[in-house]
């Protein structure tokens, strides 16, 4: 069985809509990311960065929510969250959620953490090139999408599109939201109401979508 | 980020769906008055104690005996769907609509048998907000109902036993 070390609406969320997905049995142990939990001694012992998700598998911890959404694509082939192993769909599923993850997760990362790299949300240069390229990247999977929708991969849903409603979940209070560009917000207004977002909706008491 | 690879290209049914999807497409409930075309519905229909179908908007699963405009009128048949959308409607002073969405133009299996998969949504201009999501089998129309967090598919008749969803039309 997973264990899934999440936070409430944090970059577990994925991961939590594609474990729910599989349909296999896992616990989840919340971290109160408010209270600070996420740096305490025993929750450090298995993230040393201090972040969540966490995942257990078979016994060792995995960390990362991209990672962790290839690694579980590879032991639920049938799951349907990524084509086929070793197809050429396969391999532009892969580069697709490595690209959200440069592209969109790490600059969230520094827009709600700007103390990671030396900066506060007071430097308006560093949070507006931020802001810049958050946009640019919801500019280019906006087109992806208008292009060859419904889906990140047209036809066919997968687990990369479980990440793009979480990070498009994140710019809610953005100056423009993800949901401000038309093929996005359908594609968030679809993936909300598919049964495992609404699952981890209740589950971890989100509000605001 | 490179080109997307060529896509197979499924089944007519599921090409109508997936359309009807990326337009936002869904099917609206009709109480006293005729509705406008909410802002997120590219395709849209009204109905009272009928449903009809929004022109454009067809299709069936394939090997289906039901098609999903009349999944959709089944549904939409439910005093629960009625009294919902009413509810939102009256609340929001006809700004915000209950309606239908196709969250997955792939039926689902279950126990052999394929349903379609709708949710009910409550549709405003800034944001759609998933209600309760329902299958219909595309065989029979018989109708499951999903419960969001044990994930069972409850009987129509132990839903309103356990959910009481009726209630919720007042509780809004």
């Amino acid at each position: 069985m997973y264990t899934l070390y999440y936070g409430k609406g944090a970059a577990s969320l994925a991961i939590h809509a594609a474990l729910k997905e599989i349909g296999v049995p896992y616990q989840l142990v919340e971290v109160d990311l408010e209270a600070g939990g996420q740096r305490s001694p025993e929750y450090l012992h298995l993230n040393p960065d201090g972040r969540v998700p966490t995942m257990i598998v078979e016994g060792h911890p995995f960390r990362e929510a991209a990672g962790l959404m290839m690694i579980l694509a590879d032991r639920h082939p049938s799951a349907g969250l990524a084509p086929a192993s070793g197809s050429l769909a396969r391999a532009e599923w892969i580069e697709l959620i490595t690209w959200m993850a440069c592209n969109i997760a790490a600059p969230f990362r520094q827009w709600f953490y700007p103390s990671d790299v030396g900066c506060c949300k007071e430097d308006e240069d560093t949070m507006e090139a931020l802001r810049t390229r958050l946009e640019k990247g919801f500019s280019t999977l906006d087109a992806r999408l208008a292009e060859g929708g419904p889906y990140l991969l047209g036809e066919q849903f997968s687990g990369a599109d479980l990440m793009l409603t979480m990070y498009m979940r994140w710019s809610r209070g953005m100056p423009r939201p993800a949901t401000e560009w038309p093929a996005l917000k359908k594609h968030a207004d679809m993936l909300r109401a598919r049964p495992s977002w609404r699952h981890v909706t209740e589950v971890e008491q989100l509000t605001g979508w | 980020m490179s080109k997307r690879s060529p896509i197979s290209v499924p089944a007519l049914a599921g090409i109508v769906a997936g359309l009807l999807a990326v337009a936002g497409g869904a099917w609206y409930l009709k109480t006293h008055h005729p509705v406008p075309a909410a802002p997120n519905a590219a395709a849209v229909a009204t109905v009272a104690s009928t449903a009809t179908v929004p022109a454009g908007v067809i299709g069936a699963a394939p090997h289906a005996a039901l098609s999903r405009e009349q999944a959709v009128a089944k549904l939409m048949a439910l005093p629960e769907l009625q009294a919902w959308g009413s509810a939102i409607q009256k609340r929001s002073g006809g700004k915000v609509h209950g309606g239908l969405m196709e969250y997955d133009p792939a039926p689902r299996d279950v126990e052999g048998t394929p349903y379609y998969q709708f949710t009910f949504v409550e549709n405003s201009e800034e944001s759609v907000l998933p209600w309760q999501g329902f299958l219909v089998s595309t065989q029979r129309g018989d109708i499951l109902v999903e419960d969001d967090v044990s994930g069972e598919l409850l009987s129509l008749e132990r839903w309103r036993r356990e959910k009481q969803p009726l209630q919720r039309a007042s509780a809004q």
